[in-house]
């Protein structure tokens, strides 16, 4: 470009810099109020998935090796291990239903809302980099499969987390040890509600709880379905210690995750329960406004369990 | 060979070059690296993007690092645009002082390179922390430090690719 050629206001780095900056401000501050970076993440992904494929390949690759080349005997002996476990899995069933109608039945008597099971699906977690955001996770299904914002993310030993944003065949989980995230709790034995902040470091952290309140280590805390993101009724965490805040108001405990969050391999996506309306429609809406609040009762009981 | 066809022959390989290698850099971006290792990842989008403006300030980069955050922003599931505001202040300097930036020396240059990264840690630090709360930690400056190491030799492979590429 030569110098002495008068140049337009538009041509200028400069103008173009402020320009595209503005834009990216924009960008971000309409991505965290509004919905509008669905379709953009949804659009871009087409061309980001390749890539996340590029790196997903070799550990497929690897993976399925490990599986060739794995002895026999340990298959057998793995192979005994999971029957076995089936077969424990099965009895625990078969109780469960039992104590399940019996709730059913019984929340008839008292003129409660029945509770449903829940309805999930697996995902893989895609094994990639997630960059200094710390606490995330992608996994292996996106707004193709019907995964929205918000939805909650669990693993076989309890919650892991949700929904943060959606691509077309991929998403992004905030775990909810991530500095970012708050979980309305309560305490499975008590019925004493509070919030669980993420603490990093594979903790979460009840900061403000009434002095009076009845919690103890040890305590089970499971989701209390306030705020409407969560199904009540999920396991969360453990309590591993109560002590007083730092002005001594409150009290605070610490608690450990029961979801493996360190290595997350599979995971269960739950789809909120729509009892009148047919499920499939359930799968096809993907705005998070709707809630599973139907869930929510004004008594705590000690029902909530993952089936 | 005319002359015409074989500038512009010269021009779609180098091009080619260059969104390869930008792709390349997100792939590395992407590797699930764990334990002390994660924390010396160096931003290799970012260096890839420093020596290609650095190379051709005249094709002004500001275009490439808003796509290319815009995609590791889809890619890495944080806020839209956040990636690319940093990359962007990054493209928008390296062009503009691009013929000073070449004119010093090798590893006056890698400096430079470490203080840009730096300004771009920042404002992401700052975007991250108004948005998530998420407080900066000493450990996200590690990937300043491997920038400027690896930065000599990503400058010395780029070039003889980039010359293999103009012939």
């Amino acid at each position: 470009m030569s110098a002495t050629r008068e140049t337009h206001l538009t041509e200028l780095p400069l103008f173009r810099f402020l320009l595209l900056e503005l834009a990216c401000i924009l960008l971000m501050v309409l991505d965290y109020h509004t919905h509008i970076g669905r379709p953009i993440r949804q659009t871009l992904s087409a061309l980001t998935y390749p890539l996340v494929q590029v790196v997903r390949l070799p550990q497929q690759l690897w993976a399925n090796a490990e599986l060739a080349f794995t002895r026999q005997e340990r298959l057998l002996k793995d192979n005994t291990e999971l029957k076995r476990q089936l077969s424990n899995a099965r009895m625990n069933l078969l109780q469960l239903e039992v104590l399940q109608q019996e709730n059913q039945r019984l929340r008839r008597l008292m003129h409660m809302r029945e509770q449903l099971p829940l309805r999930t699906t697996a995902a893989f977690v895609i094994n990639i980099n997630t960059g200094t955001q710390r606490h995330r996770a992608m996994i292996d299904r996106g707004q193709r499969d019907g995964v929205f914002p918000g939805q909650a993310v669990l693993d076989l030993h309890g919650l892991a987390g949700q929904v943060d944003t959606t691509e077309l065949a991929s998403a992004h989980v905030i775990l909810i040890t991530d500095p970012g995230h708050a979980l309305p709790v309560e305490v499975l034995r008590s019925g004493q509600r509070s919030i669980a902040y993420g603490q990093g470091k594979h903790r979460l952290i009840l900061p403000e709880i009434a002095k009076s309140a009845d919690i103890h280590p040890g305590d089970i805390l499971i989701t209390s379905g306030f705020g409407g993101v969560f199904p009540r009724g999920l396991k969360v965490a453990r309590v591993t210690a109560v002590t007083p805040s730092r002005n001594g108001a409150f009290q605070q405990a610490s608690a450990q995750p029961f979801a493996n969050l360190e290595h997350l391999k599979e995971v269960l996506l739950v789809w909120p329960q729509m009892p009148e309306k047919s499920t499939k429609a359930a799968q096809d809406r993907t705005d998070d406004t709707h809630s599973p609040s139907m869930q929510m009762d004004a008594i705590p009981t000690q029902s909530g369990h993952t089936p | 060979m005319n002359r015409r066809t074989y500038h512009n022959k010269w021009h779609m390989s180098a091009r080619v070059l260059r969104h390869l290698t930008l792709l390349l850099a997100l792939v590395l971006m992407l590797v699930p690296v764990h334990g002390w290792l994660k924390l010396l990842q160096p931003y290799w989008l970012a260096l890839v993007l420093i020596y290609w403006v650095l190379e051709a300030p005249e094709r002004n980069g500001l275009f490439t690092a808003f796509f290319y955050g815009l995609l590791l922003d889809v890619l890495y599931g944080s806020l839209l645009g956040n990636h690319s505001l940093s990359l962007l202040v990054i493209a928008y300097l390296v062009g503009k002082y691009a013929r000073q930036f070449r004119m010093t020396s090798f590893w006056q240059l890698a400096l430079i390179v470490g203080a840009l990264l730096l300004n771009d840690l920042f404002i992401r630090a700052l975007i991250d922390w108004l948005a998530s709360g998420q407080k900066p930690r000493i450990q996200d400056m590690l990937p300043v430090l491997t920038g400027i190491l690896v930065w000599p030799w990503l400058k010395l492979l780029l070039d003889h690719l980039h010359a293999r590429s103009r012939r």
